[in-house]
């Protein structure tokens, strides 16, 4: 409470009365009202169901008033006609006191319907388990999971190997007037749009794209490759999507590595091979678990470049979610699909963390 | 000596590789848009045309997609960079053991994949009866740029040196004035790049507006849906304007920190120039003994 | 003359750390003060606390008389020259100078005037659309001091701005900033760790040691009459001599030290009997060549260790009969200097009233 106390005075000292209301009021409803209570609320529709039971139930409530409403009504008609068949005023008076004991009766049924609709509309919730029960049982959906955790690794590695020679090779080899000129050409399709760059990729691997052109050309095979009806073009497209937010944390680290560093090493008569897995790749450990992660990261949370390159034997896990919520319309087993793959993603992002020995503070870049 | 040789050859011919592997598919991307066939490729080659680009300019649905995009690309930029900084002069003012708690918390966007922020959005203000458009991908976009936003200004403020404030307040500078007078105009050159990196961002993001976007479209989407349906070079067309304004920014951007730095050394001589000169005591020979 | 600033009973506690003790310091009005001291004496956060940077866990700070609690660092009479100067970069050298003025509303051209008065006080003028990175070191510090003036403060409070200079041009800016000071009056609060800058600008000094004011003074007083061993050893190098009261008369004490009886003046205010452990302090420069008359002076036989050419003066190292004391002695450079070869035994002189007797306490350890 106390040091609480002394934080809000820093503020204030710091910023003034309003500088610190706005900060303090800004970074509330981020944290809560964008970041926390949507997540929590995610989660909250991952753990209950609709109760389908007291769902159907009160449909067939509805429907047995309807049907008494609808009976109601046909008295009260057929009383209306005998009303202005009616002769004299003791019938009319009699008619109409039924009618209004009828129009009653009917008021009354009607009034039935609203914990109805409310119970149909806005079903009462079964908190549980039931969605990822779900999950475990459903044997593609499985599947698919595991595809995108170990298709995603697949990536994330690929993605390593290509991009440590290129990240040293700017960092350390080149002089920093031709680095400029690699990096635009590296960051050029890095702002190319996500779909374009997928797009690139689906006319080089379609069946008539340059890459089964060149292989047919070659002799390498015969008929063209169907790349893009299994998991092959995916984990290309990916790789080369992403392949930057590997290179940029990588660079980073060891553009700060000294390069007296690698020049004693190779003093005392280490070879390449040493420079590297004893000096270079430990300088480059937060660099390198930034990268795995980013890339990991938004691997496997993409919906772009399988729903692009992917044919429809190989779905993402993305994609199920997505029909989760828009195809079948059930948005707490989506919400459940949604946070396996947070935690997924969590867990990921804790053994990186916790293999490299980097800090959550170290990822800022 | 030879081996290193081998060596360097190796490094310098995997480097081509590599940026032909980056830049080969936009190339024949963007060749394919002057490709008379009609399904995008540039084999065979159909004779050279600019119907593609016509077809474009008069795809209306395209356009509308375009508009909608530039209004939450600038809703987001409104509300990220007061956020992003909120974040940063809030995270700087905390001792270093709550800091890295709320640092946790609001990079997390940052490393959540976007699928996530755009369901935990949608379900959020579906409870306040919010359904998909252009406000709630306003507020999906928002919630991660932040965290982008966020980082940007905390990089800067750690370059800035804390007595600037103190000697402003000390001149009788009020909290706000050192804030307007001193602070923001250090940020300045990071509130320009914040907001180009904030609108690049929502422009480009696919995963997050898919599923906050409901019944709305932006070009991103768009294209998502032209290369899935019904693929004609049109967005070959549009991926060659694209790859032009990003090599011209690019190579701007290059040009412009080559003049900075220039202007940079240019300054340091004058002061080197001053020092040579060295200050005549003025009145210094007035001190009485 | 009125007091400028008053510190009564000031104490600052960081935490268990407590980087100022009971600290009491009066300010005159118009002075230049020093307040001298090695890193970490709190030297520093008297001067945060004087300009409000930091409240005092205990004690009150009035300035001109009026005291500060409560009032912030933008609303007091005192204005700060930071270590690091602190100029903004981004902004022109008349819109650094003007930025107080600026800040308190004072309209353009009021501003202009007084940023040119300013210039020509400093004598930058027509450096005014200049920006603060095209400016040499010199011009920096003379530009901070004019931003800093422009607020017309009661106190000017001066965190070892010289520090980052080069010897030569600290040496002309201590000239520089002692005839800015007697130019406008105002008080100046200077903070240093350099003793030469402090006794040569300043019109009293106060030495710091461990959060605490070790002595007020004068610079003559501070060097020549210190209160406490700690100052005696910290300002300007001296001898130390340990020994025990063996005699006290008028004034005078009598020492049984290493190189025999040392007779000392005692310090002012400190209170020796017999047989108490003293210290007496003598500087290297007062010593003499003991071939003559030894009246009135202290004689001490010693070996000659080596000798130190320094141009205008001449370093001897001493040591005692079984060289386990040494002692060090300047000489300013004549051409009748005995030659001197190491081993050699010697014996040097100073008077009585040039030594210092103190009680035991403890000495800054450089």
């Amino acid at each position: 409470m106390n040091s609480s106390n002394g934080m809000f005075k820093g503020f204030l000292y710091r910023y003034g009365k309003i500088m610190t209301a706005y900060i303090l009021l800004t970074v509330a409803v981020w944290i809560m009202g964008m970041i926390l209570l949507p997540q929590f609320l995610m989660v909250d529709y991952s753990f209950w169901a609709v109760d389908e039971v007291a769902q159907a139930k009160a449909m067939n409530q509805v429907a047995v008033l309807e049907t008494r409403l609808d009976r109601l009504d046909a008295e009260i008609r057929a009383a209306q006609k005998e009303m202005r068949a009616a002769g004299d005023a003791a019938e009319k008076d009699r008619i109409s006191r039924r009618i209004a004991d009828l129009e009653r009766r009917a008021g009354e049924v009607e009034a039935g319907f609203v914990p109805l609709d409310k119970a149909i509309s806005d079903p009462p919730r079964a908190y549980g388990l039931k969605n990822y029960a779900y999950l475990a049982k459903n044997t593609l959906h499985r599947s698919i999971f595991f595809k995108t955790m170990v298709v995603s690794l697949t990536v994330t590695f690929t993605a390593f190997l290509l991009c440590y020679p290129i990240a040293y090779y700017l960092a350390q080899v080149v002089n920093k007037q031709t680095a400029a000129v690699v990096f635009i050409g590296l960051i050029t399709p890095y702002w190319v749009n996500e779909i374009l760059r997928t797009f690139a990729w689906l006319m080089m691997l379609s069946q008539n794209g340059l890459i089964n052109i060149a292989l047919q050309a070659l002799g390498i095979v015969d008929a063209p490759v169907d790349f893009l009806n299994n998991n092959s073009g995916v984990i290309i497209g990916m790789v080369y999507c992403y392949v930057l937010f590997m290179v940029f944390p990588i660079y980073n680290t060891l553009d700060t590595l000294d390069h007296n560093q690698i020049e004693a090493a190779r003093d005392l008569g280490a070879g390449w091979w040493r420079i590297h897995t004893r000096i270079a790749i430990p300088h480059a450990k937060p660099g390198i678990a930034v990268g795995c992660i980013m890339t990991f990261m938004v691997a496997a949370g993409t919906y772009a470049v399988p729903s692009i390159l992917g044919g429809t034997s190989s779905l993402w896990f993305t994609q199920v979610i997505y029909s989760w919520f828009f195809d079948g319309g059930n948005w707490n087993q989506g919400s459940a699909y949604a946070f396996v793959l947070l935690v997924l993603c969590i867990v990921f992002i804790m053994a990186m963390t916790r293999l490299f020995k980097v800090r959550l503070e170290d990822i800022a870049k | 000596m030879t081996s290193k040789k081998i060596l360097s050859l190796f490094t310098h011919a995997y480097v081509v590789f590599f940026l032909c592997y980056m830049l080969l598919p936009l190339a024949i991307m963007a060749a394919a848009a002057f490709n008379k066939h009609s399904i995008p490729t540039v084999m065979p080659w159909k004779g050279a045309t600019l119907e593609w680009f016509a077809i474009l300019f008069n795809d209306g649905i395209l356009w509308k997609a375009v508009v909608n995009s530039f209004i939450i690309g600038a809703g987001v930029i409104c509300l990220s960079i007061p956020i992003g900084l909120a974040g940063a002069l809030f995270l700087m003012q905390l001792s270093s053991k709550a800091r890295s708690l709320f640092y946790a918390v609001m990079v997390s966007p940052i490393l959540t994949p976007g699928v996530i922020i755009g369901i935990s959005t949608l379900v959020f203000w579906n409870t306040f009866g919010v359904s998909g458009g252009i406000f709630l991908t306003i507020i999906g976009q928002t919630t991660f740029i932040s965290s982008f936003c966020m980082l940007l200004f905390m990089a800067r403020l750690q370059r800035f040196d804390k007595s600037l404030e103190e000697a402003a307040l000390d001149l009788g500078a009020s909290q706000h004035q050192v804030f307007f007078r001193v602070v923001l105009p250090f940020l300045r050159p990071t509130i320009i790049t914040a907001v180009g990196i904030a609108f690049l961002q929502s422009f480009e993001n696919y995963n997050t507006t898919l599923f906050v976007i409901g019944a709305q479209s932006t070009m991103t989407i768009r294209i998502a849906g032209m290369v899935r349906l019904g693929l004609t070079p049109e967005v070959n067309a549009l991926a060659l304007i694209f790859i032009g304004l990003t090599v011209t920014a690019a190579i701007a951007y290059e040009l412009k920190r080559r003049a900075e730095k220039r202007r940079q050394a240019v300054q340091k001589e004058a002061a080197k120039q001053a020092d040579a000169m060295a200050p005549i005591a003025p009145g210094a020979d007035m001190v009485p003994a | 003359m009125g007091s400028a600033i008053d510190l009564e009973k000031v104490s600052m506690r960081f935490g268990d750390y407590l980087a100022l003790d009971n600290v009491d310091l009066h300010i005159r009005e118009g002075e230049f003060f020093s307040l001298l001291g090695s890193s970490g004496c709190g030297k520093t956060t008297i001067l945060r606390i004087i300009s409000g940077f930091l409240d005092p866990s205990q004690g009150q700070v009035r300035i001109g008389g009026r005291d500060m609690a409560g009032i912030g660092p933008n609303k007091r009479p005192t204005a700060l020259i930071f270590q690091n100067l602190a100029l903004f970069p981004l902004m022109s050298v008349a819109d650094n100078i003007g930025f107080g003025l600026d800040v308190r509303g004072v309209p353009r051209a009021d501003r202009r005037k007084k940023v040119d008065e300013l210039l020509e006080l400093i004598a930058l003028p027509g450096a005014a659309d200049k920006l603060v990175t095209e400016l040499s070191g010199g011009q920096r510090q003379r530009v901070a001091i004019a931003r800093a003036l422009a607020v017309a403060p009661e106190v000017l409070l001066l965190d070892e701005p010289l520090s980052a200079l080069d010897l030569k041009l600290r040496q002309h800016m201590r000239q520089e900033l002692r005839a800015i000071q007697q130019r406008t009056g105002v008080t100046f609060l200077y903070i240093t760790h350099d003793q030469s800058e402090a006794l040569a600008m300043s019109d009293r000094v106060g030495v710091m040691s461990q959060a605490m004011i070790e002595q007020v003074g004068t610079p003559d007083e501070v060097y020549n009459r210190p209160a406490s061993p700690f100052v005696a050893s910290f300002v300007g190098a001296n001898n130390v001599f340990r020994g025990r009261v063996t005699r006290m008369d008028n004034g005078m004490a009598v020492l049984d030290t290493r190189f025999g009886a040392l007779t000392g003046r005692v310090g002012e205010g400190s209170s020796l009997n017999v047989s108490d452990t003293a210290m007496l302090f003598v500087r290297p420069e007062d010593f003499s060549l003991a071939n003559g008359s030894t009246d009135g002076l202290n004689i001490v036989s010693s070996r000659v260790r080596f000798q130190q050419f320094e141009g205008a003066f001449v370093n001897l190292h001493l040591e005692n009969r079984d060289g386990r004391r040494d002692l060090t002695v300047q000489w300013t450079n004549r051409p009748d200097l005995p030659r001197l070869d190491r081993g050699q035994e010697l014996r040097v002189g100073f008077r009585h009233d040039r030594a210092m007797v103190l009680p035991r306490g403890e000495l800054a350890n450089e």
